[in-house]
């Protein structure tokens, strides 16, 4: 496990700026260097699993593996953090026999990192016939047809069990190129699903619970979104709800704006861009 | 290329196979199998999996059908195909088919047999046969033949004529090969036929055996045309035919239980595309290849690592086409939530690394490191199985060993 160390971030402007974890997060952040000119830096992330170097770039094996590769050249390759899909693996082999297996890492026998998104994604994007209501997202399932019901409590029992170092909350996603009233409600939705996500984390000592901003392209919803999930106490910060189809001119404002606004000594992931 | 053999008992031959090449570094155990490819990589596998596993055969097989199409590319390349595939450093054997795929019959003539390649069919005349040999480099080949004898109920006449062209192409190739600069360290083999008529094999190798060639394909034997017991009867009249001196090369069998056989008859190689059909229908092979040992060694080998041999295979929900008695199907339900590697023991890859359950998911979900880990166990489990007859002919424990294996 990673040593800890209490991390300052520094809250919006104005406010007293010191905020520390309110109980030992399995994550620290040491910033190696920053950029005179832009607002890049060059940390260590220290995970349960290892240090992981950033920038990164975080390989996909979606289905517990990474398509065609094994677990022992990916590390040669020095990949220290790679993710897992909630939504496949949920599916097959399903989180019990995962968890049997030691959680996913036991599973496919990773030694170093893994981020699990929250499913959320997969089900808007790959199903059809799926609808989003306070409860969670409704879908049907491809497999056996049957309905199910993604809770934000039922993601991060799953995730939970996959044991990953770095778990999404589960987000109310829309598309990027939706306007109007949806995105405000997206975004206020996602903020209730954090805090749902956040009483469900059964292992907040060795699973580091993130938080994904959202409001669309709209500058004063993607603000208030950053105010509210900023006062929560998680170890680190995405930026979503980008890279659906959107102009990159609107796309790199948003990132922009949110970075301004996310704490410093938190990492920040930003979701679907490659 | 010499055969040097130091143990001969009832017909099977244990030696190694020297001087394979100009630079004479490779040498080939006997019995032994070849590493199979497909177009000169072995399927799944790159050169970073690929070595994972210990005591590769010395000699790399590649199969026309796949390099003909490439005919042009290798000829400006100039270097080999050995250095085109970047292979690593191994002896290279060229045959005519791919014995893990069945070609169309119907398309042979007197002077051409045809290849599929990925763009179709392909016919070859002897020119332009030993042209792709000149192209690809391999340190030794098979002449072209016509091996196509393996249908049922093949009448006699095209069986002698099978016989015939063969020797004729063979004739011709040894002409060419003489001519040809690019294949002046090369060997070639010369190819016995005649399916099933005693007599055409016995005619087959005595002319075959009368020609300057350095050793001795066998062919028409396929696992699919032919029951082992006709299979033996006609390798020994053949073998009698042969000098002892030269290899024997059988393709198109791979079993481990025809392997055996077939070695009591006087074979010395094989080639190794078994583990790779056992990999492509999703099964793992888990056979019992150990060799016993008399009391006084028992306590030191009690010590070794010993893959345990599987609970007796009753088929499954759809076993897979073809599957053999040597094998587990990965593809079962049951293997759904066995966390235990395939074969207890086994020190490949994927046995030390992975579970069964995993295997099961990989294949469930179509995942390309299924075949990746598949392939390396599998061909684990066979060159070890190669390793363990060989200890068991110079022990004198063969029958004991074939016991366990057909067990």
């Amino acid at each position: 496990m990673a040593a800890v160390e209490s991390g300052t971030c520094e809250g919006p402007a104005g406010m007293s700026a010191v905020k520390r974890l309110s109980h030992a997060a399995p994550l620290a952040l040491r910033i190696l260097a920053e950029c005179p000119v832009s607002k890049a830096r060059a940390c260590v992330l220290t995970l349960p699993h290892g240090p992981v170097n950033t920038p990164v770039f975080m390989p996909v094996g979606t289905q517990g593996t990474m398509k065609g590769i094994t677990v022992e050249q990916l590390e040669e390759l020095g990949c220290q953090i790679c993710l897992g899909n909630t939504y496949h693996l949920g599916m097959r082999p399903g989180p019990e026999l995962i968890e049997k297996a030691s959680g996913l890492h036991g599973f496919m026998n990773w030694r170093r990192n893994l981020l699990t998104d929250s499913g959320g994604f997969q089900m808007v994007s790959l199903v059809e016939l799926s609808e989003v209501t306070e409860e969670g997202v409704m879908f049907r399932s491809p497999y056996d047809g049957k309905e199910i019901l993604l809770t934000p409590e039922q993601s991060i029992a799953i995730q939970n069990s996959l044991g990953s170092d770095i778990m999404m909350q589960l987000d109310d996603v829309v598309s990027s190129t939706v306007t109007g009233p949806r995105v405000e409600e997206a975004m206020h939705r996602s903020v209730r699903w954090l805090d749902r996500c956040i009483a469900a984390n059964k292992n907040p000592d060795r699973q580091n619970l993130f938080a994904i901003i959202q409001g669309g392209l709209n500058a004063d919803l993607r603000k208030a979104c950053l105010d509210e999930m900023t006062k929560r106490d998680v170890p680190g910060f995405a930026v979503g709800g980008l890279s659906g189809g959107e102009e990159k001119d609107d796309f790199w404002k948003m990132v922009t704006l949110s970075t301004d606004h996310l704490p410093r000594g938190k990492p920040r992931y930003l979701m679907g861009v490659g | 290329m010499k055969l040097e053999l130091s143990k001969v008992v009832q017909g099977c031959r244990l030696g190694l196979l020297t001087a394979i090449e100009q630079t004479a570094q490779h040498s080939l155990d006997v019995p032994g199998c070849l590493l199979f490819t497909h177009c000169a990589t072995v399927p799944h596998l790159t050169q970073d999996t690929l070595h994972t596993l210990s005591n590769l055969p010395a000699v790399t097989q590649v199969t026309l059908n796949c390099l003909a199409e490439h005919h042009e590319v290798l000829e400006e390349f100039k270097e080999g195909v050995r250095k085109f595939a970047g292979l690593h450093d191994t002896a290279l054997y060229c045959s005519l088919h791919d014995s893990a795929t069945t070609n169309p019959a119907g398309h042979i003539t007197n002077k051409t047999v045809s290849v599929w390649g990925s763009g179709g069919r392909m016919e070859l005349t002897v020119a332009k046969f030993m042209a792709l040999q000149a192209a690809i480099k391999p340190d030794f080949y098979q002449s072209m033949a016509d091996g196509e004898t393996w249908q049922a109920n093949t009448s006699r006449k095209r069986v002698r004529k099978a016989v015939d062209r063969t020797l004729a192409h063979l004739d011709e190739c040894l002409i060419l090969h003489q001519k040809t600069q690019e294949l002046k360290q090369a060997k070639i083999f010369g190819v016995v036929e005649g399916g099933d008529i005693l007599e055409e094999r016995v005619r087959s190798a005595r002319e075959t055996a009368k020609r300057p060639v350095a050793g001795f394909v066998l062919d028409g034997f396929q696992s699919a045309a032919m029951e082992q017991d006709l299979r033996s009867q006609l390798i020994t009249a053949v073998t009698a035919e042969l000098p002892q001196e030269k290899p024997r090369l059988l393709q198109g069998v791979g079993r481990p239980d025809e392997v055996i056989a077939c070695v009591e008859v006087g074979v010395d190689l094989f080639e190794g595309f078994f583990p790779f059909q056992v990999t492509e229908r999703g099964c793992a092979l888990c056979f019992d290849c150990t060799v016993t040992t008399d009391p006084e060694t028992a306590v030191l080998e009690s010590n070794e690592e010993r893959p345990v041999v599987e609970e007796p295979k009753e088929n499954g929900d759809s076993c897979p086409e073809n599957m053999t008695r040597f094998e587990m199907n990965l593809n079962d339900k049951r293997y759904r939530e066995d966390l235990r590697p395939l074969v207890e023991g086994c020190s490949c890859y994927c046995c030390k690394n992975h579970t069964r359950a995993y295997i099961h998911h990989l294949l469930v979900t179509n995942e390309l490191l299924a075949g990746v880990l598949l392939m390396l166990h599998n061909t684990a489990h066979y060159l070890r199985f190669f390793r363990a007859l060989r200890e068991a002919l110079a022990n004198d424990r063969l029958q004991d060993f074939k016991r366990r294996v057909l067990q």
